[in-house]
Formats: C-alpha cells, structure tokens, sequence
C-alpha cells in the first residue's frame, strides 16, 4: 500500500486514533476497486464478503429510486451491515461520480473489531445513526408506535454482540432488560425436572425477554447464542417507559407471550417434535442456509445420490450419507450448508474461499488444501483431497522431489449445472435440499 | 441461494400427474376395447391388435430406457424419480395394453416365449418393488442410516485389518488360537439366510451368544485381548445384517434386468417376424 494511501486511510473517521501499522495487520491484501460513474458498487438481495470504505467519489444508497437517498462519500463505510449479518444486501449502492474504495473482507472487519473495540464502537455509533430506529420500526411489534418515541428507545438501546455458544441470560436471572435480535440466531432453552428442553430458536427480527419483564419474575428460560449474534437491549425502565406510553404494545406482547407459554407446553409434550427440534437447534442447522436432507422411509439404500456427486465431481463425492438425525426418519446429511456465518472462511490463509452473490460458498483455484476450512467446519462437511505429485524443484540432495497437492472439497451445489445431481438422481425423491427458514419454520417462535 | 435449483431438481409435474395418468389411460383402454370387441379378439391380428402391439413395444423400450438413465447422471434427462414413477406406471399399464395386443394367448414360439417373458418381467417388477418398499424401509428402522453394499464391504474389510493387528500384538498363544481357531468365526459371514430371519435383536442376541461361545475356546489370561475383539465382531455381524438385505436387493435387479432385456429382444424378433408375415 503506497505512503500516500496509508496517511488518507489514517484520517478516516472510522480509523481515527487507532495505529496504522496494527490496524493493517488485521487486514493484509486488503484491495482497491474502481467504479465508473453510474456503476453498482453493492446489489440489493445479493450476498457478498466484503464491505467497502470510499476513498474517492461519491456514491448514493437506492431505494426503489427515491429522491433523497443517502449520499456516502470519501471515508464512508458501505455494505458493513450485510456483511456483519450474513444476510443480502437492503439496497443497492450506485456510484455517482468516479468511486475508489478501499474493500475489507468479512473476515478483516471481524478482526478489526476484535482488535480496537474502538472502531467496533464506530461502527455501532453508524449502525445506530442509519439502521437502528429503521430496524426497530420494521418490526411487527413497534408498527403503531410513533416514530419519536422509536427514536428515544433507540437512543436507549444498547448494541450487545455475543459469540456463538455465548449466554444471553440464564433461567433463574433477574429480568433486567427486553432485548431484540438485530442479527444471527439465539436459542431458548430451559431446564425442569433434571431435563434440559429446547424451547425455541430465534432469528433476525424477533424478540426475547419480555416473559419475565411483563410477569415481574425471574427468567424462566436460557438464551444463548448459536451463531455470532448482535442484540439490541432495551432497559427494564425503557421497556416499562414503552409499555407505560402505548398499551397496545403491551397488549401485543402479552398475547405474544401467552402463546409462547402455549408452544413450550406443547413442545413438551410431543416427544417427536422436541427431538427434532433440540437436533437442529444444538447443532445450528437453523442457522444455516440450505440443508442436504435425506428422508429415510424413501431412502431405498441405492447409493445413487453419491455416484451422481461422484460422476459430476470427477470422482470425488462432495457429500456423505451420514449425519444428524433430526428424528427416527430424518437427516440432515454431510454436505456444505453454506452457513449464515462460515466458520470455513475464518481463517483460510489465502482467502481461497469466497461467498458468491446467491449465498453459497464456493472454494476457488488458489486453494493450497491446507485443512484449515476442514478444521473449522463444525459439521465435518469439507474434505481435502490429493490431487496427485505435482514437480517441484530439485531437493537438498540434488534430487527431484514430488510434493502432493492437495485441495478442500466441499458441495458446491453443482456448479456449472442447472441441478443439483443428488437430488436430480435420487429415484425415490428422499435427497431434498431444503432451506431451514421455511423447513424448520414451526420450530422458530 | 439455489433454492430454485433445488426446485427443479426435484420431481416435475409428470410425476404428480401419474395417478390421474394411470387412470385415464386405464379407462380409455378399456373404452376402446369394449367399442372393438369382437369375435376375432385374441385370435387374428386386426388393425387395432397391431396398434396395440406397436404400443407395447414402444412401452418396452421407454421402460428399458430408465436403465439408461439410471446410468447417465450429469445430463439433464428429466428426473431420475419421474423416470423411476413412469417406469412403474407404465409397466403397470402394459399389462392391459398386452392383454388386448394377444388376450394372453399363446399363438405360436416366438410370442409364447414373449408372452412368459413378459409375465416373468412383470412378476419380477412387482415383486422388486414391493422388496423396495419394505426391506429399505426396515433397514432405516432398525438401524437408521443410508449405506450401501460397497460402504458395507469396505468397512468389513477394515474390521478384519483390525481385528488382524489386535491379536498380532496379542500374546503368542493367543495368536496362533486366533490364526487357527478364533479369525473365521470372527472375522468371516455367517450363512446369508441367517441374517435374513433374524431380526436386529435376535441378530445381537446370538451374537453374544456365539462370542460367549467362542471366548470358551481360549485360555485363561488372553481374556483381555478377546475382550478387544468383541466390539469388531458384534459389528461384523451388524454389518453382515444389513449387507444380507442389501444383497437381495441386489440380487433381485440382477434377474429383473436380465429378463427385460431378454424380453425386449424378443419383441425386436416378435416385430420382425410379424412384419416379414
């Protein structure tokens, strides 16, 4: 990065007191991208694996193409928000004059957080200022709510992140606050009889808390994290300030939680259902974006599902008829679930791996197969292959050495194909990838 | 992500629309057969009789195609489960579609030997897919994970590797008993037809049972490295359980298929030799 770069990088708002040097250790290799005036910097619906600081030009956020859309410009951090959820872009970005940007991987941003809690700070501060009252407006729960008071809940929220297994609250806690998941997935678990039960998983959007605020007892239940998740807690006195000032809300929340208490009653009761349920909430399927499943009172033993995977993979299955059993006849099998939040791209050295637009992930030419995607993966679903000798130079000795190259395979949802070649060649249709939103949509509450 | 893909990977409309198929094809089968019916059904070849003919064969081959496709998998062929529902249809349907081609009469070699064929072919049909639907079925119940005869083989062969190397580092003693006496029981099948009686528990049952036996056989002081050996012969005979079943399968496609190819080529000379007539 040349000298003159690096001093402007310096006097970005988002970078301010924090030393160069360290800050660009946490994100080396990261590139410059050029816009011509006119051009999509970012796309509305699309996913992507990097967020962009503008360097030079002016570009402006559309929505639907309204007047008076926000203009960002030189220091100004777009597309951070997708790119810290894992979920599409909102809207498109467009550049309005010539645009330079400075790109930073989901994987450098995260480590910039981690790093200076201060730019973390930042970021919250942007989050706050351009999507937090948005959010919370958005949500069923607030629709009635004037704006104004939106806004001075906002201004109360605190912006909480927890990683994956992290606990939100214990059961037996006292209720100190309402919170709203801003994005990730939590689950609800309790404990009664000696017996832990999953009660529920939670998602971006739904919110959590208010049995014990409303009921004035302690929690009734355990929240954890199952993914990297970012909440939004409203204090007790703000939420009592809400239910003071709209009892609308208070009526919503007390119908919501009157059939919450309904729902864990009857996940109680229906042994099948809990199983299920525990099995893909303890093992974050729900957090995940497209499931293998194979239903097993179809599944006639064929194996035709791998030697189609096999056939259109050079030889190599990327899938393995094994897995987690979400009750007696179900399976959640061995193949990529292109995660909301990969753990397979953490910490890939030479950022072989990469999200493409539609979500999925996919591993490209310059993997070197180091493992390290394998090791991450929390489902065992990338394997590293030999590719075979490749020649190399001549050794210590003199002597030619052949060094085996290897490489990570993984279901790459048959790219290249218009199918997907388990599915398509599964004779008795029990292969179906499934999208968790919609199939395990009774178990989110 | 690729939810659409994955939509269309699945079964398309022919395959929800079968039964209506299956239906309307049955009716009007029988529609035309009682507006055509005449003395001559089943002993001349009317018009009608060669249309059904030229019917059936047409049928053979669609059926035999799904062999074809069932070995081609990166072509976009429509799905193997819309092939796999049509096949079975279909070969339902030819039932009629050959009663009214020859009312099941016998009328001279060639179309005798087509005609046993054909009932062998159709016999063979139902029976596999009944074997299909139930012995699968079972196998998840009792055991409830996708394997296949080649994952089955290969692990059995691990077994034996690594019930090898337990008594290698076993003491003498219990390595020549091993050698002599103790790897075939162990290591090796039962009869096949033992495993098909017994269902998973009695299956584990006499699995112990016979390695109690077997324990009897060795001297005292190797207790511990026999012990080693049980986990991999209770596993053995697990994996021999399943693989009983999965050979029968097998086993069975090995004389469905055969008898349909046969039975396809005696149309091709059934047809011939009508034409030459």
């Amino acid at each position: 990065m040349s000298e003159p770069l690096r001093e402007f990088i310096k006097s970005f708002p988002l970078f301010e007191g924090v030393e160069l040097g360290d800050m660009l250790d946490a994100m080396p290799n990261c590139a410059i991208s050029t816009f011509a005036e006119g051009e999509y910097i970012l796309r509305k619906g699309e996913y992507s694996d990097v967020c962009h600081i503008i360097v030079h030009g002016e570009a402006e956020a559309v929505f639907g193409g309204a007047e008076g859309n926000p203009v960002f410009r030189e220091g100004d951090i777009v597309g951070e928000m997708a790119l810290l959820s894992g979920l599409p872009r909102v809207a498109d970005i467009r550049a309005l004059t010539s645009v330079a940007t400075l790109d930073i991987t989901r994987d450098q941003l995260f480590a910039l957080m981690d790093a200076f809690p201060a730019i973390k700070e930042r970021l919250n501060e942007i989050y706050r200022r351009r999507g937090l009252s948005g959010q919370l407006a958005r949500i069923p729960l607030f629709e009635s709510i004037p704006r104004s008071f939106v806004d001075d809940l906002a201004a109360k929220a605190e912006l909480i992140s927890f990683k994956k297994d992290e606990v939100v609250f214990r059961q037996g806690d006292p209720a100190d606050a309402f919170y709203l998941l801003r994005y990730g997935f939590v689950k609800v678990e309790c404990q009664s009889g000696g017996k832990r039960r999953v009660l529920a998983y939670l998602k971006e959007g739904h919110y959590f808390g208010e049995i014990a605020l409303l009921s004035d007892e302690r929690r009734s239940a355990t929240v954890s994290a199952i993914s990297r998740a970012e909440l939004i807690k409203i204090p007790k006195t703000g939420f009592n300030e809400l239910l003071e000032a709209h009892s609308g809300v208070g009526r919503t929340l007390e119908n919501a939680m009157k059939k919450r208490e309904e729902r864990n009653v009857r996940v109680s009761a229906d042994s099948h259902f809990a199983q299920a349920l525990s099995a893909s909430v303890d093992t974050g399927l729900v957090a995940t974006k497209s499931i293998l499943i194979m239903d097993m009172t179809l599944c006639v033993h064929c194996g035709q599902c791998v030697a189609a995977c096999a056939s259109m993979h050079e030889g190599v299955p990327r899938l393995i008829r094994k897995g987690i059993r979400l009750d007696s006849y179900t399976m959640a099998i061995t193949s990529c679930m292109h995660c909301n939040d990969p753990s397979c791209m953490s910490h890939c050295p030479t950022g072989a791996i990469s999200r493409d637009p539609s979500g999925e992930i996919h591993h490209s030419d310059i993997c070197i197969g180091c493992g390290s995607c394998a090791r991450d993966c929390p489902y065992g679903n990338i394997a590293i292959i030999e590719l075979g000798p490749e020649k190399s130079g001549p050794g210590e000795t003199g002597q030619k050495k052949a060094r085996v190259r290897k490489k990570a395979v993984k279901c790459d949802m048959c790219k290249g194909y218009t199918f997907l070649g388990c599915v398509y060649n599964c004779p008795t249709g029990a292969a179906q990838r499934v999208a968790p939103e919609t199939y395990f949509k009774e178990f989110s509450t | 992500m690729s939810q659409s893909k994955a939509e269309s990977s699945e079964a398309g409309a022919l395959t929800r629309r079968w039964p209506f198929l299956f239906v309307f094809a049955t009716i009007s089968l029988l529609a035309i057969h009682m507006f055509s019916r005449d003395e001559q059904f089943g002993r001349t070849a009317r018009d009608v009789d060669i249309a059904y003919g030229f019917t059936a064969f047409f049928g053979a081959i669609v059926l035999f195609a799904y062999w074809i496709r069932a070995n081609i998998y990166s072509r976009r062929l429509a799905s193997r489960r819309s092939w796999y529902v049509s096949h079975i249809y279909i070969g339902v349907l030819l039932v009629g579609v050959v009663y009214l081609h020859s009312g099941f009469r016998f009328t001279g070699a060639i179309s005798g030997a087509l005609l046993i064929l054909f009932f062998a072919a159709t016999a063979s049909g139902v029976i596999g897919a009944v074997m299909y639907a139930v012995i699968p079925l079972r196998l998840s119940k009792s055991l409830g994970e996708a394997v296949t005869l080649a994952e089955l083989t290969a692990r059995l062969e691990k077994i034996s590797v690594e019930a090898d190397s337990i008594a290698r580092k076993a003491p003498p003693i219990f390595g020549e008993l091993y050698a002599e006496r103790l790897r075939r029981p162990i290591v090796e099948p039962r009869w096949i037809g033992r495993y098909l009686t017994w269902s998973q528990k009695e299956m584990l049952t006499a699995a112990e049972d016979y390695f109690e036996r077997l324990r009897r056989l060795i001297p005292e002081g190797t207790a511990h490295d026999m012990e080693m050996l049980r986990p991999l012969f209770v596993e053995k005979e697990t994996l021999n359980f399943k693989i009983a079943r999965l050979q029968i399968l097998r086993a069975w496609l090995d004389i469905h298929l055969p008898l349909s190819v046969a039975l396809l080529a005696c149309a091709v000379v059934h047809a011939i030799s009508i034409a030459r007539y």
